[in-house]
């Protein structure tokens, strides 16, 4: 009986153990208006397609993976990662596969012909070293502006195609008595936005590429314009309680009519969309004005963690497989703001931003933001937020002072490089 | 060795094995990394030294402001609250109506997660909507932007960790006051100590155990403080409310500085020890003097 009795214990644990491994764990980090309505809807199509598969969803929240990219790399260190997880192609993506945390993908990418579909530029993206890490699920544009219709048409403005005219947009709008561009940085990335679309505008792609690749600093007379400008209108033009305030709701205050814009990515279009409100009628939506035609790239992608076994193995392949469909992308895309990766995906069903941004993506110059850990390896990109917060609360902080410290946290942490894709 | 002596080490041992491992070996395992070069989100095992530490010290304008902030949030702090708390336990203690619903009310952010309480200061404090602005409009004195202010970001935190932890030291010193024989007080009054004379002869003096206590753990606190900070400000704005513990998290997880993150946290263990050991050198002469 005694024999019996611990028998079942054992079968008991083994078959715990079991069940623990045969389940699908996926990370992300979409728990705002719009964003949870996209990634519960390709769950559930997920589920359609591999019903026996059990779906366990660990949300974190947190904009552009603060919080969990820290949950993240503590599981991979304790050896336990998760069956697949948000990660952001190019440098973001870069760091877990040159420290050989992702296993390689490249057969899949050949087997299920992804590179006749997904665009070169996001092909190098996935990629390090000549190999493939990770499936896009949707491309997202950094640099654009999301302002109110009501205001513009109430005080008669014109939609600025300059950031100069951006800038005198502003100041009009501050004069009637509006807040001119929300901002929501309480996690910093925000603000650093405001200047990276700004430098975009300002210098241009090229010059944008250099100083991300540290050839370039804000000895630049263009990137000294757009921290200037920058300052400005962190100072002047943004919302008393930015600071206390995430990105969300900044555009919650565009939404709501307290503020006239603000400089956010296209998931700010998954959130008016989620608010049941219409583009060109209650929100308009352009590229910052100055950066026309060129498009600033950030990609959410998927890999596969290295050390996943048996059917685990299967099932993150069973979910790149999904996410890569045409239906998989658009229906995610559809809500989410953004656009798909692969470039068949019909415009039906896509609100005129997105058809215009599916468009524009076939004929832009593309570089890829640096705020969201695409351009720029993750000690750089926080230590450069922080240093560009210490210049935005110290207004004494001449231009020279601020411009020396600024380059030397640059020299400190960012090294002339060049990725192999 | 007899059976009763192997019994009893029967019992300590899972849990000195316990403690060996989750406390002490991680404590070694950290001060080892902090010594190391691993600065990358793959372990790199050779001695870098003291370098880790040095790049804190030397031309490090965040680790200096966290410092500053450390330093200046502690005696705030502990202070309020233990004041505070004191204040509490002795109205409790005189035998208030509804005594037991006040004594709830008090300990009861005590059981609010930090991320909670956190998220609800940061409505509170908002400047166009929160109900501390609004307050202030309504008194006709000038409003306040809290956590988007260099100068008053901190203070605000304060104020709310403050509002969190009083009821810990209330209940703290409402048990201590309770153990104070009535004899003694009474014998007091009949020689003449009445209102602040009371307290300052005779109760503060026989609390004292609980203020070491009080002290020690509010120090501790204060030395690690992070969930508040990063649910309220993450730091910010401008590293005014920074403290160590962030600057660990940002270190290691973000930027992938593991052994730069393992040099903070062993500072911020000095720092703690600093305090801890003279208490448990007091905390064992004041018992010493009860008994």
């Amino acid at each position: 009986m005694k024999k019996i009795g611990i028998l079942f214990v054992i079968l008991t644990l083994v078959g715990s153990i079991a069940v623990v491994a045969a389940q699908f764990s996926i990370y992300d980090w979409w728990t705002a208006g719009g964003e949870k309505q996209a990634i519960t809807t390709e769950l559930n199509y997920f589920h359609q397609l591999y019903p026996e598969i059990r779906i366990v969803q660990n949300p974190v929240a947190g904009g552009a993976g603060v919080n969990m990219q820290a949950a993240i790399k503590s599981l991979i260190f304790a050896g336990l990662p998760p069956t697949t997880f948000q990660v952001h192609a190019g440098w973001e993506m870069y760091q877990y596969a040159s420290a050989k945390l992702l296993d390689p993908i490249t057969n899949l990418w050949q087997s299920e012909g992804w590179t006749k579909v997904f665009p070169k530029r996001i092909q190098e993206l996935c990629s390090y070293n000549g190999k493939f890490y990770a499936v896009p699920m949707d491309i997202h544009r950094a640099n654009m502006l999301w302002y109110n219709v009501s205001i513009f048409k109430k005080l008669g403005l014109k939609v600025p195609t300059t950031f100069q005219g951006l800038m005198n947009t502003m100041k009009k709008i501050k004069a009637a008595g509006y807040t001119p561009l929300a901002v929501g940085d309480r996690n910093q990335w925000p603000a650093a936005m405001v200047f990276e679309e700004g430098l975009l505008a300002l210098s241009g792609p090229k010059t944008y590429d250099d100083f991300f690749e540290g050839k370039v600093n804000y000895s630049n007379s263009k990137v000294q314009e757009a921290l200037k400008d920058f300052r400005y209108i962190m100072e002047n033009y943004t919302n008393e309680n930015h600071a206390s305030l995430t990105w969300d709701g900044a555009c919650g205050l565009v939404a709501k009519g307290k503020a006239a814009m603000t400089i956010m990515g296209d998931w700010a279009n998954g959130y008016f969309i989620a608010l049941g409100m219409k583009p060109n009628v209650d929100y308009g939506a352009i590229a910052v004005p100055g950066s026309q035609g060129v498009y600033n790239i950030v990609i959410d992608a998927f890999p596969v963690p290295v050390g996943l076994k048996g059917a685990a193995k299967d099932y993150a392949y069973d979910w790149l497989k999904t996410i890569a469909t045409v239906k998989g992308q658009a229906i995610f895309n559809q809500l989410k703001g953004s656009i798909p990766a692969r470039t068949d995906v019909p415009t039906t069903g896509f609100n005129v931003v997105q058809v215009n941004n599916m468009k524009e993506l076939k004929t832009d110059v593309l570089v890829s933001s640096a705020v969201h850990g695409s351009e720029a390896p993750a000690p750089f990109v926080t230590a450069w937020e922080n240093a560009l917060t210490v210049v935005q609360y110290h207004p004494s902080m001449s231009i020279e002072q601020a411009v020396n410290y600024l380059n030397a946290v640059n020299s400190r942490y960012l090294t002339p490089q060049k990725l192999v894709h | 060795m007899n059976k009763k002596s192997l019994v009893s080490i029967g019992f300590i041992l899972p849990s000195v094995m316990l403690v060996g491992i989750f406390v002490y070996a991680f404590i070694g395992w950290t001060v080892s990394v902090s010594f190391t070069n691993w600065n990358t989100l793959l372990p790199n095992w050779s001695f870098a030294g003291f370098s880790n530490y040095s790049s804190l010290f030397v031309n490090n304008l965040r680790f200096r402001m966290d410092l500053i902030n450390n330093f200046t949030f502690l005696p705030f702090f502990v202070l309020g609250s233990m004041v505070l708390g004191f204040f509490l336990a002795s109205l409790l203690n005189k035998g208030v109506k509804f005594e037991s619903f006040f004594r709830t009310v008090f300990l009861l952010p005590m059981a609010i997660s930090l991320v909670v309480s956190g998220t609800v200061w940061v409505w509170l404090y908002d400047p166009t909507n929160g109900a501390v602005d609004a307050f202030l409009k309504l008194m006709r004195l000038p409003t306040i932007n809290w956590l988007g202010s260099m100068s008053f970001a901190l203070p605000a935190i304060i104020i709310a960790t403050i509002w969190q932890y009083t009821g810990f030291t209330t209940s703290i010193y409402l048990a201590a006051l309770r153990g104070i024989p009535k004899e003694i007080i009474e014998a007091a009054k009949m020689d003449g100590a009445h209102g602040f004379r009371l307290y300052w002869n005779i109760i503060i003096p026989m609390v004292q155990s609980s203020t070491v206590t009080a002290f020690v753990l509010m120090v501790q606190l204060s030395l690690q403080m992070f969930d508040i900070i990063w649910v309220m400000t993450s730091g910010g704005p401008a590293f005014a409310t920074d403290m160590p513990a962030v600057y660990m998290f940002i270190a290691a997880f973000k930027q992938n500085f593991v052994a730069q993150g393992a040099a903070i946290a062993v500072i911020i263990f000095l720092l703690t020890l600093a305090v801890v050991v003279p208490y448990l050198l007091t905390a064992g002469k004041i018992t010493e003097e009860e008994s």
